[in-house]
This record gives structure tokens, sequence and C-alpha cells, in this order.
């Protein structure tokens, strides 16, 4: 239950006075009200332009200073300053190791979901930045959950992850036979697995694939081939990479169509324990081997990812619903979100993903640093 | 006397000449092809803004409201898309680029509307797939001067109590300097309707539109030369939800500015080979769409169109050309998208078609070649004939024609890019898009006699038509752009058909001072997977009777019934698949110069249910209010 701001307000203030007035005829029994412990907060910050559809931008943002960072997306990969970030309706942490930032729902409108966590038109259509600011003010410091293992960062991962096991007790490095990864380039599919690894050095020395592909003709991955590749030999003098491709189940040059490749490692032994895809293709992990096939008219169903990809926290609880009341738009559900720094914790609420004229990617929200009292409103 | 003519040996009907059939004036009783006429008068009564209305009141034809507060008809089965609405012969233009807003069109200097029910696309090219309606305005050389004015109230569904709409008309001709000219105006001020204040959204938008229609004409020796030119201006809106998060509210709009500039020269010289040769220019600015999410769009289109007729003893040969561009460039400002860069289309068509005639029997066939910029040549061929029979004092007349129909695909067909990448999806057009196209039967039988010692004409009439669809252009997941790209990539392609099949019978009885009709229509329609099409009505009723009473006083009530629509199986339940609506209309002349009238639009006001859309419930209801609607015309 909410209450009505004016009413907690009022009630505040006659609080106050009531204190004053009996501060002068008996100061030791009446306790004392330090205001500068109940911090005011609930400023709306924004309406924050992330640009248009076709062409979208992120807005950085500190929360020690409640102010935008103007970088590029290139400085901002570098940037510690910045602690969220937000690009139409996605939201971004920093993920510098000196400022890994992480955040938690604190879920206080849960109840815009059914039993059946279907939304509730309605309680989404009604919420206002106003009907919502209570929720906010009260978002404290005991509200802060002890396990950390809640708050959670954005995780940027390469695709081709696990293609190895290391045993950490022996160090020995083994191929992970029962991983396979799926390759979509080219019209065409490709599934592999590391079959046997032996190292060089600190590298990779010899790697064996086994590789099936599914063409642009084919309605089901072709049988297996094997495809040894010999790093240890390949990287030497100006080599940078090891390219590989599966349809022609070879090593390739940079210049052919290749579908995976092994960086060389800078002491030229051999390859680095990494496999990258190429810009241009997508990449997913079939560890449990179920994908006898492909369906080309279903690929946005897949979990393909490109090369390095990132996950974002907010993406397992969203800010926002879609199309509520049969229109193209997104309404907040207006929940407080604790956006934790390496140095303190912040609340935040998005209120709006629209300016004054409707607009979308113009975002607004509250941000303040979470403190040990509720908050007043301004 | 309001009155529905069809191809009848009614005296009373017998001088009704129509021109749509063959492209040539011929009396109703003489048309090879089934025409439908309703006349001026009665439009008039009808409605006094638009033909929106006026044209619930034909049978067979299903009206319904778009998404942009206009509206659009269907007929045999046949979307707006596939229909053709003509004035004077000439295609209106649409945004979209195949259906047209009977919303633009006035309800103002009408002669007769004339519809062909099935394929014409031999005489009038792309889109006369379901029916032609052909608007003939009045090219009377007489001076007049009318003023009409109508109030109207939302019964039950005012936005404001107390809300009224006005439409105000003038008519005024003269001849000045040898040119007979006119000048038409058409004013209306609707203040929308809805059915649910307490909610944000609003059923029905807001209008303020103005047409104003220039022409003059004047004969050189044997030459009639025709000008005219059209401005409409056209502003809708609607509230359709809040900012979420917010106060402010969003809104549909449709802004709608068009300029037509027509030039229109006609033989005169006997019957033997008259020509005509048309020339027009329209532009049309369209501003439309959610407040926060406007697209603007801007239409070009330029055409040169004539023909000739040749009459050889019993056969007259109908010829004729047509050049054809039209462009068109869409985009959506505040999302910097570019949605149609400024693309075109450029055509050329030749049709001829001979009309062999004899006392009891003619024979009509056709065909039209039409050149496309972008996919080549496409021809379409009809056979059609008509026999008259006599019973005694009754007359019957056969009438049944074979052919074949198309449309082309439009701009956006062709050219669309909408990207929705971050959304997971894109629609794009495709330029290498063929023309859909239709192969239809159509047959009648129409029934003439008089009874009860002649004091009273029945007409009856069964006609029956079958048409298979193909190539019918969808959005569809194109797998190899998809596979290469991660999203969904949709793009028009001609991939679909469809059989549509079904029936109508008519009955019309006029009496010295009334007259009643009353018409059935089933329709059956498919896709390939047998599943039904959706939005069309199985089933429709349409029943009327036109009174007079004394003192110059008429009464027109008529009522629509329609029911059965297949239901998309995305709803989760139905509101509504039956409904009645019933409208009338009083009017009565005071005396030659000054006559009023009354009129109540959908009496039991039956429309949808508010809740229907949020609720995800199926409701075929029309977007709809009762009207009461009080007016008064001066002529002289």
């Amino acid at each position: 239950m909410k209450l009505n701001p004016t009413f907690k307000l009022t009630s505040l203030a006659l609080c106050v006075l009531l204190t004053a007035c009996g501060g002068s005829s008996d100061k030791k029994t009446e306790p004392v009200v330090d205001e500068n412990k109940a911090p005011t907060q609930g400023v709306i910050f924004g309406p924050h332009s992330t640009g248009s559809m076709s062409e979208s931008v992120f807005v950085y943002f500190d929360l020690d200073t409640n102010a935008v960072v103007e970088l590029t997306t290139d400085q901002a990969a570098t940037d510690t300053q910045w602690d969220i970030a937000f690009k139409r309706s996605g939201v971004y942490l920093n993920q510098h190791s000196d400022n890994a930032v992480t955040a938690y729902a604190t879920g206080t409108n849960s109840d815009f979901f059914d039993a059946d966590g279907k939304a509730v038109a309605a309680s989404f259509i009604d919420a206002t930045a106003e009907s919502e600011l209570d929720d906010y003010l009260a978002i404290k410091s005991s509200d802060i959950p002890s396990d950390e293992t809640k708050f959670v960062g954005d995780v940027t991962s390469s695709i081709i992850d696990g293609f190895y096991n290391y045993n950490t007790t022996t160090h020995v490095v083994t191929a992970a036979e029962t991983n396979y990864f799926i390759v979509s380039s080219d019209d065409a599919f490709a599934k592999f697995r590391a079959t046997q690894i032996t190292t060089a050095g600190r590298g990779i020395g010899q790697i064996t694939f086994n590789t099936a592909v599914q063409s642009a003709d084919d309605a089901q991955f072709n049988a297996e081939q094997e495809l040894v590749i010999d790093a240890a030999l390949i990287c030497s003098g100006d080599v940078t990479h090891v390219y590989v491709d599966f349809a022609t189940n070879q090593q390739v040059t940079k210049d052919d169509a290749w579908d995976i490749n092994l960086p060389c490692a800078s002491d030229k032994t051999g390859a680095s324990f990494t496999i990258n895809i190429a810009d241009d293709s997508k990449a997913m992990s079939d560890f449990d081997n179920k994908y006898a096939k492909l369906d080309p008219a279903s690929l946005r169903y897949y979990p393909l990812q490109a090369n390095s990809y990132s996950v974002k926290a907010f993406d397992a609880t969203p800010w926002y619903q879609y199309a509520l009341n049969g229109g193209h738009l997104l309404w907040s559900q207006f929940d407080v979100y604790l956006i934790k720094t390496p140095t303190k914790t912040h609340k935040l609420q998005i209120t709006s993903y629209y300016d004054a004229t409707g607009t979308s990617g113009n975002l607004s929200f509250r941000a303040d640093e979470v403190t040990e009292l509720a908050g007043t409103a301004k | 006397m309001a009155t529905f003519a069809q191809a009848t040996s009614d005296p009373k009907q017998i001088e009704t000449i129509v021109i749509t059939g063959t492209r040539t004036a011929k009396l109703l009783n003489d048309s090879p092809v089934l025409v439908e006429v309703i006349d001026g008068d009665t439009i008039a009564k009808l409605s006094q803004g638009t033909m929106a209305t006026a044209l619930n009141y034909i049978p067979g034809i299903v009206v319904k409201r778009s998404v942009k507060d206009g509206y659009n008809i269907q007929m045999q089965g046949f979307d707006g898309d596939h229909v053709l609405v003509l004035v004077d012969g000439q295609p209106l233009i649409s945004p979209t680029g195949s259906s047209t807003d009977l919303d633009q069109i006035p309800v103002s200097n009408i002669a007769q509307i004339e519809v062909i029910r099935g394929a014409a696309s031999v005489m009038y090219g792309s889109s006369a797939m379901g029916g032609v309606i052909n608007i003939i305005t009045k090219k009377s050389k007489e001076s007049a001067f009318k003023i009409d004015y109508d109030m109207s109230q939302y019964q039950g569904n005012a936005i404001k109590n107390g809300d009224v709409n006005h439409t105000f008309k003038l008519n005024v001709a003269q001849d000045i300097a040898g040119w007979f000219s006119q000048i038409n105006v058409l004013y209306i001020d609707d203040q929308g309707y809805d059915y649910d204040t307490t909610t944000v959204s609003q059923d029905a938008a807001s209008v303020a539109k103005t047409l104003l229609t220039l022409s003059s004409n004047k004969d050189f020796e044997h030459i009639n030369t025709r000008v005219k030119y059209q401005w409409l201006d056209d502003n809708k809106q609607r509230d359709s939800s809040k900012i979420p998060g917010q106060s402010e509210i969003i809104f549909y709009q449709t802004k709608v500015k068009q300029q037509q500039f027509e030039l229109n020269l006609s033989s005169l010289k006997g019957t033997t080979a008259p020509w005509q040769l048309n020339g027009r220019y329209v532009s049309h600015q369209e501003v439309s769409g959610q407040s926060n999410s406007i697209r603007d769009t801007d239409i070009e289109l330029i055409e040169l169109n004539g023909q000739k007729v040749f009459q050889l003893a019993n056969l007259e040969v109908v010829s004729g050309a047509v050049i054809h561009a039209d462009k068109l460039d869409q985009t959506k400002p505040v999302d910097r998208i570019t949605e149609i860069d400024n693309e075109s289309r450029e055509s050329a068509e030749l049709f001829v078609q001979g009309n062999w005639a004899k006392d009891s029997y003619q024979i009509l066939a056709g065909m039209r070649s039409q050149y496309d910029s972008d996919f080549g040549w496409h021809n379409a061929l009809r056979l059609s004939m008509m026999k008259k029979s006599t019973l005694g004092q009754s007359t019957l007349q056969w009438r049944a024609g074979f052919g074949q129909s198309y449309r082309v695909p439009n701009l956006k067909e062709r050219f669309y890019s909408f990207d929705h990448s971050a959304l997971g999806y894109m629609v794009l057009g495709n330029k290498a898009l063929t023309p859909e196209t239709a192969d239809s039967i159509n047959a009648s039988l129409t029934f003439n006699t008089s009874i009860f010692d002649k004091r009273v004409d029945l007409r009856s009439d069964i006609s029956v038509h079958y048409t298979k669809t193909d190539n019918l252009i969808y959005s569809v997941i194109d797998t190899q752009k998809s596979a290469q790209s991660g999203l969904s990539i949709y793009q028009y392609q001609n991939i679909s058909q469809a059989t549509m099949r079904g029936f109508d019978i008519s009955t019309e009885l006029t009496f010295n001072q009334w007259q009643m009709q009353l018409n059935y229509s089933y329709l059956t329609s498919e896709d390939q997977q047998q599943q039904r099409l959706l939005s069309r009505p199985r089933q429709q009723i349409k029943f009327n009777v036109n009174v007079d009473i004394a003192y110059d006083i008429e009464l027109i009530v008529y009522a629509v019934y329609q029911t059965d629509e297949a239901i998309a199986d995305s709803y989760q339940g139905v509101e509504n698949n039956e409904f009645t609506t019933v409208n009338a209309i009083f009017n009565q002349a005071i005396n030659d110069n000054l006559s009023w009238r009354l009129s109540i639009d959908n009496l039991f006001d039956e429309h949808k249910n508010a809740s229907s859309a949020r609720q995800n419930l199926f409701d075929a209801r029309p977007v709809s209010s009762r009207t009461i609607s009080a007016g008064i015309s001066y002529q002289f």
C-alpha cells in the first residue's frame, strides 16, 4: 500500500512542528529529529535522448555526480567514471575492473504481474512517476541484500568458450570432446568440437577438430570429418592467426572464407587457448549435441551470438513491458534497482522512455545513493 | 422517389443511361454487363458528407472502417485494395497504393453511382478485381445555386455532452463568358465519439475536412473542353494512449492535403467515332500515425488516357490507351527512417473491347495489355454475353462472363523498407513482384414482371460468382536473408492463392408510392490451406424501403445485417460476430426552393464494445454511433 505523499509530508511537518513547540517546554524528554538524516531524494533526471531507432546512441551516466559523461563507445570501454549507460531500451553496467558495477532488482512492483507471471496491463498503464515515488523513497540501506551474489553485473564472453578442460591440480589440458559448437556463416552452418589437444609451451601445439557441415542445400548436418591443425607449425614468422574453413575442412588463409581462427601465441610456439569466429558470423554452444539440424527460417530463435557478446544484468529483470495496450509502447514497471559500485550503493527507478511529445528512446529516471533512512521528496 | 435500379424492363427506368459496363453510353436495359445504379437524389438524401456512409446502402458491398479513420469497401470477397473506385471514369488516388478512402469523396453534385460486380480489369486495369464503383458527376448546363447545412450529434457516445457536428455544402453553377463553371464546397466539422470516456483512447476521430472543386467546360465547335481542380484538406485526430509514465497524451492523426488538376477533351461529333482524352495530375501529402511516430507520405501521380469508339454495323469497338506514372516518398522523421525513397513506377496500357449486339443477345470480348517499368508485360482477357427472353409479360435477362483481372504491386510492396532490427525483424519490398491475378466466372439471371394488374413492378435477380486468385502479395519470411542477417526478414512475395465464391439474391418491389428491396449475399473465401480469409462476413442481408408520403415527404429506411466472419486464432474469444444496423432518413420538400431533413444513423447504436480490444475479443460490429442529424437545403 502506498502513502499519499501529501499526507506523508504533512505528517512529517506536523511532527517537526510538534517537536519544535514541545522542545521549549521539555528539551530532555523530546526526541531529536535530525532532518539531515532524511535526505531529499527522487529528483528525476532526463529525459536523456538515446537517439532514434535507426541511429541509437549510448548515454553514459555517473551515479556519484548524477551527471551524463560524454564519451565515445571506445572511450567508454576504458572509462571508470560512468556507472550505468542507456541505449534505447537497453541498460548497461560498467564492466571495467576498476569500476565493476552490479545491479539488483528489489521487486517493489512485483504485483504488476499476476500469479501466472502475466503482466497486469492496468497496473503498468496507471503507474506514473508520482504514484511510484513513495516506493522509491522508501528504499534504504536495510533493503540492500547481504548476499552479494544477488548483485549481477554485465558479463562479456567469448561464444567459443569451453572447447578444452583444464585440470587445476595436474595443470593438464585436454579437449572437451562433448562440447560442440555451431557456427552460422555464409548461408551454411558448421558444427565442430575439439577432440584432441597437445600443448606446446603455454599454448596449443596441435588440435584435432571433428567438423560437420549443413550447407544451404542440406536438410541436416552431414557426417563428421576429422581435421588436424598443427598450430605449432603454422604459427611462425609473421603469421598471427591460424584460419580454418569447415566447408573445405582445411586450414586456409585470412583472405579465404574462414570460419574460425586461433590467435598465435606471442612466442609463436603454438596457438593461444582462444577460438574466434568471423565478424559476420554467429555461433552457439551445443554441449548436449541436441541439434541434428538448424532451420534457417527459425534462425532468430536460436541462441546465436557474435564472437564477443555481452549478457546484460538488466535483461534478466526487464524494466519495462511492451505493447500492453495494443500500441508499440514501452511501459515502465517502476521497479527500484540497487546499483552497486565499488564504493557505494545507489537506487534507480526508470520513470519514462519518452519525452514530453512521446518520442521514444528518451529516458528519465531517479537515482540517489541509498542511505540509512528513507528519503523524502523535495 | 429513391430508386435503386438494375438492368430491367421497368418503363420508369428505361431512360437510365449507364456508361461503366462498356465505357460507352448504354441504356441500362441494353448493358451487356450487369450494372447497378443508385441515383444521385437518393445518394444526396443518404449522406450529406462523404461517400463512406452512402455506399453502405448498396447491396453486396461491405463497408469497413480503416485504421486511419477512413472507410474502405469489400466486394465479392475482395478487400479495398482490389476494388476500383472511379470518379467520372478516373481512378482515385490512395496513400497506400490501392484502396481508396471513401471518406475523401464528397457527396456533392452526383448524378448517379454505377456498380459493376466482379472482374473488370480489361476495361479499367489494375485493382478492378472485386468490382468497380463509378461515381458520375452532374454535367448539367443549367445555372444553379444550392446551399446545405446539417448539424448532428452522437447520441450516447459524444466525447463531451453537447458536442455538435456541422456539415456545410455549397454548389454554384453559372455560365461565365461561355464557360459553364461550377464551384462545390464541402466543409465538415466533426467532434468524433468515444464509447468509454473513462479511458484515454477515443473510438472515432475528430474531423475537420474541406473539399473544394472548381470545374469549367466549354464547347469549341466539335470538341468539349473541361477543366477541373480539386483541393482537399483533411485533418483527423483521436487520442490513443497516454505517454507511458506521464500524463500527456499520444494521439493518432491524419493530415492530408491533396490537389488534383484535370483536363478533359471529348468529341461532340456524332456517335460514330467519338473520342475523349483525359489528363490529370494529383499531388497528395499526408502526415499520419501516432503523434510520437509520425509518417510523412508524399505521392505524385500523372496520367494521360484516351479512348476512341468505332461503330461498325452491329459491332461497337472501344479502344484506348493509358500512360501512367506515380511516385512515392515515405519517411518517419522522428526515427530518421526513410521507408520508401522517392521511388516511382511507370506503365503504359492498351485495351480494346468489341460489343456485338443483336436484338436478343449481345457478346462482349476484350483484352488489355499493360507494360510496367518493373515487371514488363501483363495481359488480361474477358468474354461476356447477355441474352434476353420474354415470358408473356415478363422478361428474363441472362448474363454471364468469364475473364481475368489483376492488381499490379503498389510502390510500398515494391520498395518498402521497414527496419525494426531492434525488435528482431524487418519488412522489405520486392521490386521483382508480378501482378496479382484472378480468373473469375460471373453469371446472373434477372427477372422483371408486373403484378397486381401492373400496379406493382417486381424485379428479382440471382447472381453467382466464382474467382480463383493467384500470386497474391503477402510479406513472408525470407529464409536466406534471415539466415544472413540473424533477423527475421519479411519480404513481399507473390505467394498466396485464394478462392472466393458466392451468390446474391435480390428482390425489388416498386409501387406507385413506395419501393422496397431485399438482398441476400453469401460468400465463401479460402486460401490455399483451406483457411477462411479474415474480415469477410459469410452472410449479408440488406433491406431498404423508400416511401413517398403526403406533403412531399419521403422516408427511407435501410438495414444491414452481417454475420459469420472468420476469426483469427490470436483472439481469446468472441464478443460479437452477428449484428444489424438500421438507418432512417426523413426528407420534406417545403417548396421548390426549400427542403429539410431529419435522419438517425445506427438507430440501435450497434457498435464495437469499447473493451473488446483490451480483452482481445473478436468483435465484428462497426465503429459507429447512433447519430441524429437535422439539415436544411435552399436552392434556386
